[in-house]
């Protein structure tokens, strides 16, 4: 009798504080793709597309008036090929912002804890001659935050300016947990992230 | 009143003590059905239930039963859509389930396996979560509980016995939440003290 009520509450106890279910075990595991599209938008009608050639940084120094800084060359290279050829993959043309590209291709990753989507005022080192307004605006609805590492890419179309003078943004992409994990890592994950938006945007198709 | 409810109270607990009664711990391992499953699809192989029982007549024994298992299901790498929104990721889902209820058995005969049929009513409250990336969605609600029952008992000496049974949690809708079903599988022991 005693054994077996011994034996019973051992059971117990391991049950109850060992045995509960795993949750993440790989950092890959973190990454998820968001995106999100204006299904106003008339994506057939637009043809050419411009990329920067650095990815900025969205940080505390950024909010605190410092300069723009920018995310390494061998990860923003990595970002803007992909980018790019998926683009092309669906049909679109690429240009530089020389030549009235019909949207423009803006990504920057984030470096705050959580930062609110709708006002973005720091794109004027590349965007300034054709927003005097200042950041852009989401007709639809978008996540209310990003958290810390998250690469978002807007498709802005510099000829739509709606509420507040800011341009249209047509199409969203988001890639939360590329900056937790190693470097070696960072490229596989960042590709494949990419690709999914893509895969999962088909409106863009040409 | 509060005296009434008190005495009232002290002569249940009077029974309670005086009568004889039953103890018992269970593995339980969960069948979810319903809204459940639609979550997590997967069986549950962790789970305890604890019940204390007293007898009130020959045949007839009414005490309380608690619960808990885990749900979990890890959903691969898919999206999912609302609106024009698209979301990818690993999905982690987990449904924390508390039964607590007052039941009662009523037992077909005095031999060495005892059949016997239950009923008992009271609350669930599920814990649900799901986990995508570093982010979670947490809900909480308590369902209104009918559970029926069956099973048997096998006397192993005096005062200890094994009982395997069944019970069938069917949790009713609330406003947040769909109606599901758990299917408590349990195999343990029984005492006649503790």
């Amino acid at each position: 009798m005693k054994l077996i009520k011994s034996l019973t509450i051992i059971v117990v106890a391991v049950l109850l504080t060992q045995c509960y279910p795993e949750g993440l075990v790989y950092v890959d595991e973190a990454d998820i793709v968001y995106t999100n599209y204006d299904p106003e938008y008339d994506f057939t009608a637009e043809q050419t597309y411009a990329l920067p050639d650095k990815i900025m940084k969205i940080d505390d120094k950024l909010v605190q008036g410092k300069d723009t800084t920018f995310i390494k060359d061998e990860y923003a290279t990595v970002i803007l090929e992909r980018l790019s050829k998926n683009l092309k993959e669906y049909g679109w043309t690429e240009t530089t912002i020389d030549n009235n590209p019909d949207v423009l291709i803006a990504p920057a990753v984030y470096e705050l804890t959580t930062y609110s989507y709708d006002w973005w005022p720091y794109y004027d080192w590349w965007y300034d001659p054709y927003y005097p307004g200042g950041g852009w605006y989401y007709p639809y609805q978008v996540v209310s935050s990003y958290s810390t590492g998250t690469l978002v890419v807007n498709m802005v179309d510099p000829t739509d300016v709606g509420a507040n003078d800011r341009p249209r943004v047509a199409w969203v992409l988001a890639i939360n947990g590329l900056l937790q994990g190693s470097v070696s890592s960072f490229n596989a994950r960042v590709e494949k992230g990419i690709d999914q938006s893509f895969k999962q945007s088909t409106y863009l198709t040409k | 009143m509060k005296k009434s409810l008190l005495l009232a109270f002290g002569i249940l607990l009077s029974c309670f003590v005086s009568a004889q009664s039953f103890t018992s711990i269970q593995y339980t391992v969960g069948v979810p059905f319903g809204d459940l499953k639609d979550h997590t699809n997967n069986l549950s192989g962790r789970g305890l239930t604890f019940e204390f029982h007293t007898e009130i007549e020959p045949a007839i024994t009414v005490g309380i039963n608690l619960g808990y298992s885990v749900f979990y299901e890890r959903k691969d790498y898919d999206s999912y859509s609302q609106g024009t929104a698209t979301l990818t990721g690993v999905q982690y889902r987990y449904n924390n389930m508390f039964p607590m209820m007052v039941n009662a058995h009523y037992t077909f005969g005095t031999a060495t396996i005892m059949p016997y049929v239950g009923l008992g009513v009271g609350t669930i409250f599920n814990l649900r979560n799901t986990q995508m990336g570093l982010n979670s969605i947490e809900e909480t609600n308590w369902h209104f509980l009918l559970s029926p029952e069956l099973g048997f008992m096998v006397d192993v000496s005096a005062d200890i016995g094994i009982k395997i049974n069944a019970i069938y949690d069917n949790a009713f809708k609330t406003r947040d939440m769909d109606a599901f079903g758990n299917l408590r599988l349990n195999i343990g022991f029984i005492f006649m003290s503790f």
